[in-house]
């Protein structure tokens, strides 16, 4: 039972963070309809833009905002150079997720070209463990479980109290009607690029603060992003968080049972069982 | 002169579809175009308010050249085009879709005033302020896209097929309400299938027939018609 405990605690810190990751990617996917995979490079590029602060002995909450500052810059400036002159010359999906994919693998190659391969850390943050009972976990895990759920409130208060936020879910249900009635999509597109830029950055930010930043991290977050988005049901940011939870808490649970090498493994079968069942995943419509 | 089409050309994916079509509409008017289904109505209308591009021809607004002018340019210089689906936002409520019409052209100011113009226009509406739209009935859809259209204070609105999927009794009463909206001193471009609804509401009509504009009358002369079916 302490076991259990233990590893179901450790499933939803993981699982906070991977609804923030999903809630990151689904604003852009709802909204834009466009698979951004370059949002895995996002994610490394924050983390190395805070760190890159730090060793300029900036203090550690000035150089997390600065890096959240310029990862929000660097997804902006991702859909404004080179999805949106796309969308415009009538690109199809397909060549939007290859320049996509593009961006990805070039900006992590850059990244390592500077920065090398090595693992960097993130210091300065206090760590101390916290024991309730049987389940311990430290203070950089209270704190990412509180980050995440505030800024995942935040986000869902934005959508549903702010004219922002109506003119998003506008764009994310009718894009059409949304240009009919006066909304420029285009710049709904750049601001849902930032938000979830920023977002994600957040999630790195608390990865980091955990784990070393190495240049190939991206590629992990952008497989949960979209992993989560696609689990819980595309149109329904809800659906992100619920997806998040539920593979946090299956992948911690699941090392009961099998080697931790098979998490992967396991986050994509319970994808498939669950788009086999249910298509349009857990909290998705079907389009009639 | 409100609005003037001259020459107009307009073509997607290849294909030509509408074929040197002019028409006006004056302040105030309220001007209806006919025709079967596929004539080139929609499209027409689509390329008017800035969502198609045009070939060629000449397409002014209160004079200016709006041709390459986007939909959401135009709404906020007061043309306004309600489409005959896709017109609503299904996961907004009734009232976010109308507050939403004046946010996105900067006219939440006196949106108070005119939620209350709109709610006397349609009761219903107010009834149903907190359901989500994709709730309402047909009928309600079909108010509701008007009532954001009009909540916006249009010079010019560009209806297509309102009365498409309604019955009759709820076409009449929006024959009403776009008479009532009409004597406000909203110009009206109409495009209609129901051609008795439209040639009873319109001063002017248009009769569209393959791409082109085969003929304009009055309102008077279009009802003395014995029959309409040489026109189509």
């Amino acid at each position: 039972m302490g076991l259990f405990l233990q590893l179901l605690t450790r499933g939803i810190i993981t699982g906070s963070l991977y609804a923030l990751l999903g809630v990151s990617w689904g604003i852009i996917y709802n909204t834009t309809r466009t698979f951004h995979f370059a949002h895995g490079f996002i994610y490394t590029f924050a983390s190395y833009s805070i760190l890159v602060f730090t060793w300029m002995s900036v203090p550690l909450i000035p150089s997390l905002l600065l890096g959240l500052f310029t990862a929000t810059l660097a997804g902006c400036a991702v859909e404004y150079f080179a999805y949106l002159p796309m969308r415009k010359k009538s690109a199809s999906q397909l060549s939007i997720f290859l320049t996509a994919m593009g961006i990805m693998i070039a900006g992590q190659s850059l990244i390592h070209l500077v920065f090398g391969p090595d693992s960097r850390p993130l210091e300065g943050f206090p760590e101390h463990v916290i024991s309730l009972g049987t389940v311990t976990f430290t203070t950089v895990d209270l704190f990412t479980v509180l980050l995440c759920w505030i800024v995942i409130v935040c986000l869902f208060a934005f959508l549903g109290h702010t004219k922002a936020g109506m003119m998003i879910r506008a764009v994310s249900s009718n894009p059409e009607k949304a240009t009919f009635i006066g909304i420029d999509s285009r710049r709904i597109f750049v601001l849902v690029f930032g938000i979830g830029s920023l977002l994600v950055g957040i999630a790195a930010f608390l990865s980091t603060i955990d784990k070393p930043a190495t240049p190939n991290i991206g590629l992990g977050a952008l497989l949960i992003s979209f992993i989560t988005v696609f689990l819980g049901g595309v149109g329904r940011l809800g659906g992100a968080v619920l997806g998040g939870i539920i593979l946090g808490i299956a992948e911690s649970l699941v090392i009961m049972v099998l080697p931790t090498e098979y998490k992967m493994m396991v986050i994509f079968l319970i994808l498939f069982l669950v788009v086999l069942i249910k298509p349009e995943g857990l909290l998705g419509k079907k389009i009639a | 002169m409100l609005l003037e089409v001259r020459n107009l050309d307009v073509g997607y994916q290849g294909k030509q579809v509408v074929f040197g079509a002019s028409l006006r509409v004056d302040a105030g008017e309220f001007v209806a175009l006919i025709g079967h289904n596929g004539a080139g109505k929609t499209t027409l209308l689509k390329t008017i308010c800035g969502y198609l591009k045009t070939g060629s021809g000449d397409v002014r607004y209160r004079g200016e050249d709006i041709r390459n002018l986007s939909p959401a340019v135009n709404v906020k210089k007061g043309l306004v085009f309600v489409h005959q689906e896709k017109s609503l936002f299904p996961n907004l409520s009734v009232l976010e879709n109308l507050q939403l019409a004046a946010y996105a052209i900067g006219k939440a100011y006196n949106l108070e005033q005119r939620l209350k113009e709109v709610y006397r226009i349609f009761p219903i509406l107010k009834d149903r302020e907190k359901q989500m739209a994709n709730t309402l009935s047909g009928g309600q859809q079909k108010q509701l896209a008007v009532g954001m259209a009009i909540l916006v204070e249009p010079q010019l609105l560009l209806l297509d097929e309102p009365s498409l999927g309604l019955s009759p009794n709820l076409v009449k009463d929006l024959g009403n309400v776009l008479k009532e909206i009409s004597n406000m001193g909203t110009a009206i471009l109409l495009v209609e299938q129901n051609v008795k609804m439209a040639i009873s509401l319109a001063q002017r009509i248009y009769v569209m027939r393959t791409g082109q504009i085969i003929l304009e009358d009055t309102h008077e002369n279009m009802m003395k018609r014995e029959s309409l079916w040489d026109l189509f």
